[in-house]
């Protein structure tokens, strides 16, 4: 099992450090792939937020969903640091699900 | 103070809340593995290893099930696939020149946080220094210690705080505490909206697919989705393609 786990670990490795080891060349692709590569930030967390924060909890997906809008309220309505907004959310969180079990 | 150290401060500042989103996620990690049956060493090598979300809940789940071998490693290639994207996208950030060892420290914690916190650093460095020479727009690798080390570190603890604790902790509250990570993701997408809007296009575009696609792609979703947000994106900003502005 260890054996295995191993080489999980080395796929992972090489997957995210071989791009690194490869800058210069990548520094020089055609600037319509590094537009491409521009988008990828917001795509691929917008990929995990839907639908996984619904699927968070199993017993329920509110939990999730006032978690989430807590967070989106909390980003628009002030400038307050990403600790303070991710703190209010899981603080939401913890409140519906003490609601919904009592 | 020397640059190098405001640096690493800065790095250590930016780097509390992606440790706020792991500590109860890796707590879990720890209670789940050790609860489905396996030993805590293959439990805590998981995330002193392979470091990697997702696919380690993918991986305890296949391995207490006696999934062999080549399907575990087929799937961690599948399932973390996206990290090549992520690491081409964010080689592009990088100062040139960075020694061996460097590199290979970053790429070893180079998660999705991680990434997604120093795009939005290097989004606001390329804000506040305009058209100044090319190489202060890069992150610095002092910033990058700073930003990735407390992560990891967390990491560790949290899973071994997990595998000790598995059995003594009311769980029901965990899934609450683990939509931190959510948070996280949400806090770092929205601004970046309010500030080109043309950014929604691309998060609609990926997280419908997303939400479309899951039912029938499972584990594959993100990569799909990912992938279709980012041609979306270029679709929104194709007008503009020639003015050559950084993007995000």
């Amino acid at each position: 099992m260890i054996a295995i786990i191993a080489g999980m670990a080395l796929i992972t490795f090489v997957l995210r450090a071989a791009p690194l080891l490869l800058a210069d060349i990548i520094g020089r692709f055609p600037a319509r792939i590094r537009l491409l590569l521009d988008h990828l930030p917001i795509a691929v967390m917008s990929a995990l937020i839907i639908p996984g924060i619904t699927q968070v909890d199993p017993d329920s997906t509110l939990v999730g969903i006032v978690s989430g809008i807590t967070a989106v309220i909390l980003v628009v309505t002030n400038k307050m640091p990403l600790l303070l907004v991710i703190l209010g959310a899981v603080a939401s969180a913890v409140i519906t699900k003490l609601c919904m079990l009592s | 103070m020397k640059e190098y150290e405001i640096d690493f401060r800065k790095g250590l500042a930016d780097s509390l809340p992606i440790v706020a989103g792991f500590i109860p996620a890796c707590f879990t990690f720890g209670i789940v593995g050790t609860s489905l049956g396996l030993s805590g060493m293959a439990v805590f090598l998981l995330s002193a290893w392979v470091f990697a979300g997702a696919s380690q809940f993918i991986a305890v789940k296949l391995l207490a099930a006696g999934s062999s071998a080549p399907v575990l490693l087929l799937i961690t290639l599948i399932v973390n696939l996206r990290y090549l994207f992520i690491g081409v996208s964010f080689a592009g950030k990088l100062k040139q020149g960075l020694s061996l060892p460097a590199k290979l420290g970053i790429g070893f914690t180079l998660t999705e946080e991680v990434y997604a916190v120093a795009m939005a650093r290097a989004s606001a460095i390329q804000g506040n220094e305009g058209k100044q020479a090319d190489v202060k727009k890069k992150l610095p690798p002092a910033y990058l210690a700073g930003l990735q080390f407390p992560p990891y570190a967390a990491n560790l603890l949290a899973t071994g705080a997990g595998i000790s604790l598995a059995g003594y902790v009311p769980s029901m509250y965990l899934p609450a505490l683990n939509t931190s990570l959510y948070a996280l993701l949400i806090a770092l997408v929205v601004p970046q909206i309010l500030r080109k809007p043309t950014h929604l296009g691309t998060c609609l575009s990926a997280a419908g697919s997303s939400w479309l696609l899951h039912p029938y792609l499972g584990d594959l979703t993100v990569l799909a989705a990912m992938s279709i947000g980012m041609i979306a994106g270029m679709f929104f900003r194709s007008g503009r393609l020639q003015t050559g502005e950084e993007y995000i």
